[in-house]
């Protein structure tokens, strides 16, 4: 509990700090000590709580699903800053706006923070609309045209998707003080999980529908996923990273906590049929997309569309491998698909290209960055022995244990199809082509450091799965499955 | 109560016959002011203290301060109207197509609900709302839209279940807030830079 306070205040205090420092060396230092504390306070809480028990706070409240997500959120806090530091100090911009981008990045990863710890329907809504609103001001950070557009759209449509959320949360709130009375009801997700059955189911599946569409758009399901790509594209290296990995991923898990109520009142053909079809829709739909998309950047962004349909895929499946399949698997991907935006980052830096045509030959020009890049790739479409191989596999198995068949079949050919088109591309990129961009500068060390870091994580989970972790991933999986 | 809900309507629909941005502007005021005024009717009827806690926050928030930074974002664009996609004609249809189909819905859901109109009313408003993000160019209307849904929401909080329990209504209140700061701010970047708060006129980023 203690730890909590501890992380909430220090990303305060350095948030604080950097808005009113002048130094620029100050600022990198105070901001990369913070976020070495919040990692190592998320590892401690995650250890802890797969120990044995939960977190209890009065509006705190960390099981194993909460634990996980604090754990990716804590490694991409310490990754996403240590790159940020090699990213502003390299920018020729005035100090004052540096500070503003650390000012903002502390809020964002707080904002996400507290998604995930409190234990409230409602004040996990009021703290994913400030995940947008923090976002947003960094996706305009370098204030271009395209970061505008692209912040607009974001805005507007994750606003629009955040009132359906709430109109949802308004009716659940309803559907518990019809169920229990209004003295008690106080939409906890414990006292929720308790009057679940009980709930009137007309209006429960009214609420269901608004907060899949809220939280779906937020998390970026098509259809509502056509903010994404902008989005991601024009953010600022590391931030990209975080929106795609940290991100939707909170949005997913107030999503996960959502069904573990709704499961309970609805009938099954209604939320798996939603569920379904939110999902294979995003995977599906970025197919054409992926095809000939020369900037790598929105090749990233629609990956990250695809994976969220496979982990909601992951809820379809309501058994315990699925579950299990599912919350390994946003750990997986908040991993791989910020090393890639790293890599990805480092790449248009070094140069001065993000079209996938332009850049060539990256194994004879720069090895470190084209084998990280090619190793990132192979991993993220799904190459064993990463252990986003065996995510994907748990969730696939889940689905077809479950009686799932078509969808699973479905589910693989679209994966299969991506598989090709973006090895394919990294291919391309690493060992094909003529001509092409000379580099401009050589790539960073620290940046190349934290992605090997990173890869290594992957690799070592793959390979043999740390006991606490594999722990908690198994609680997180009973909660789930129920 | 009725005829506060009858005056939201009106104003819905005003909203739909104007293009000048700053008529709108002054017509969403109206819109905050009786959301303001539907709130102290409720914590008089129920003589609970925290919904004339919001009612003071919707007085502050949504009727002085979101119109005020809304009023002077409209003030300076050299643009006063709005060239929607849709004409007002068929503005009014659609809202008139939003009011049957939330009658429709609230009809059909919650059949045994007391406040069957204050429901219907309120699920007109978000949907018209988001009718009005679609149909609408100007970046504030868009603004303005998004507003409307929320007030739609926060009449439907406070009829069905007399407001939230006070600390995620506090924290809806800051984020609506800080939208409506962030939207300004983002209208002013995009008037210096693309000349223009058109946003119909932003395509830049496609496939």
């Amino acid at each position: 509990m203690g730890l909590m306070y501890l992380m909430v205040v220090v990303l305060l205090a350095a948030s604080g700090y950097s808005y009113f420092d002048n130094n620029e060396r100050r600022l990198h230092v105070i901001n990369f000590c913070a976020a070495v504390l919040t990692a190592g306070c998320s590892l401690i809480i995650a250890y802890l709580v797969s120990a044995n028990n939960v977190v209890l706070g009065e509006y705190v409240y960390i099981d194993a699903i909460s634990a996980v997500l604090l754990l990716a959120i804590g490694i991409l806090a310490l990754s996403g800053v240590t790159v940020s530091v090699e990213y502003l100090r390299r920018e020729n911009l005035p100090v004052r706006k540096k500070g503003q981008y650390y000012f903002l990045l502390q809020l964002f990863i707080l904002s996400m923070i507290l998604v995930v710890i409190l234990d409230n329907a409602g004040l996990t809504w009021v703290a994913i609309e400030a995940t947008t609103i923090v976002s947003a001001l960094l996706v305009v950070f370098h204030l271009s045209r395209q970061s505008l557009e692209a912040a607009w759209k974001y805005v507007i449509i994750c606003s629009i998707g955040i009132c359906f959320a709430l109109l949802g949360t308004i009716l659940l709130y309803y559907a518990q003080v019809n169920a229990v009375g209004a003295e008690t009801a106080t939409l906890n997700w414990q006292s929720l999980r308790v009057a679940a059955p009980i709930f009137e189911p007309k209006l429960a599946v009214l609420a269901f529908l608004f907060i899949l569409i809220g939280y779906g758009t937020k998390a970026g399901l098509a259809p509502m996923h056509t903010w994404l790509p902008d989005a991601h594209s024009q953010a600022p290296a590391p931030i990209s990273a975080l929106l795609s990995g940290g991100l939707i991923a909170t949005a997913v898990y107030a999503l996960v906590r959502n069904v573990i109520i709704f499961k309970l009142v609805l009938q099954p053909a209604i939320w798996q049929g939603l569920l379904v079809f939110f999902s294979l829709l995003s995977i599906v739909i970025v197919i054409p997309f992926m095809y000939k998309q020369n900037d790598l950047k929105r090749l990233l962004a629609y990956s990250s569309i695809e994976h969220i349909g496979i982990i909601t895929l992951g809820l379809v499946g309501d058994c315990y491998l699925a579950a299990y399949g599912m919350i390994f698997h946003i750990l997986n991907h908040a991993i791989n698909k910020s090393v890639l935006f790293y890599l990805t980052g480092e790449i248009i830096l070094v140069f001065k290209t993000k079209h996938v045509s332009r850049i060539t030959q990256l194994f004879s020009k720069t090895p470190k960055l084209g084998w990280l890049l090619f190793l990132g790739m192979a991993s993220i479409v799904g190459l064993p022995p990463f252990s986003v191989f065996f995510s994907k596999l748990y969730i696939l198995f889940g689905l077809m244990a479950g009686g799932r068949y078509v969808v699973a079949v479905v589910a693989l050919l679209a994966i299969a199809v991506i598989f090709m088109l973006m090895l394919k591309t990294v291919m391309q990129m690493c060992c094909g082509g003529i001509g092409g961009e000379k580099m401009h500068s050589r790539p960073s060390p620290v940046v190349i450091a934290v992605a090997t870091l990173m890869l290594l994580i992957l690799l070592i989970m793959g390979l043999i799965l740390p006991n606490p972790l594999q722990q908690l991933l198994h609680n997180a999986a009973i909660i789930i499955a129920g | 109560m009725s005829i506060l809900l009858l005056f939201l309507l009106i104003t819905v629909y005003m909203l739909t016959r104007t293009i000048n941005i700053r008529s709108a502007v002054a017509i969403f005021w109206l819109q905050s002011c009786t959301i303001a005024g539907f709130c102290i009717v409720a914590g008089v009827e129920t003589r609970e203290w925290h919904i004339f806690l919001a009612a003071l926050l919707t007085l502050v928030i949504k009727v002085v301060w979101i119109p005020r930074i809304m009023w002077r974002a409209a003030g300076k664009t050299r643009v006063k109207e709005d060239h929607p996609a849709l004409g007002a004609n068929y503005t009014s249809l659609v809202f008139g197509i939003c009011l049957v189909v939330a009658y429709a819905a609230v009809g059909h859901f919650l059949p045994h609900i007391l406040q069957h109109d204050v429901l219907a009313v309120s699920l007109a408003l978000f949907l018209m709302g988001m009718s009005f993000i679609i149909i609408r160019r100007q970046a504030l209307m868009q603004v303005i839209g998004l507003m409307t849904m929320e007030n739609g929401l926060y009449l439907l909080g406070l009829s069905v279940t007399k407001g939230m329990p006070i600390i995620i209504e506090f924290g809806i209140f800051l984020d609506v807030l800080f939208v409506a700061v962030i939207l300004g701010f983002l209208t002013r970047k995009i008037r210096t830079s693309f000349a223009t708060t058109d946003v119909g006129e932003l395509t830049g980023l496609k496939e």
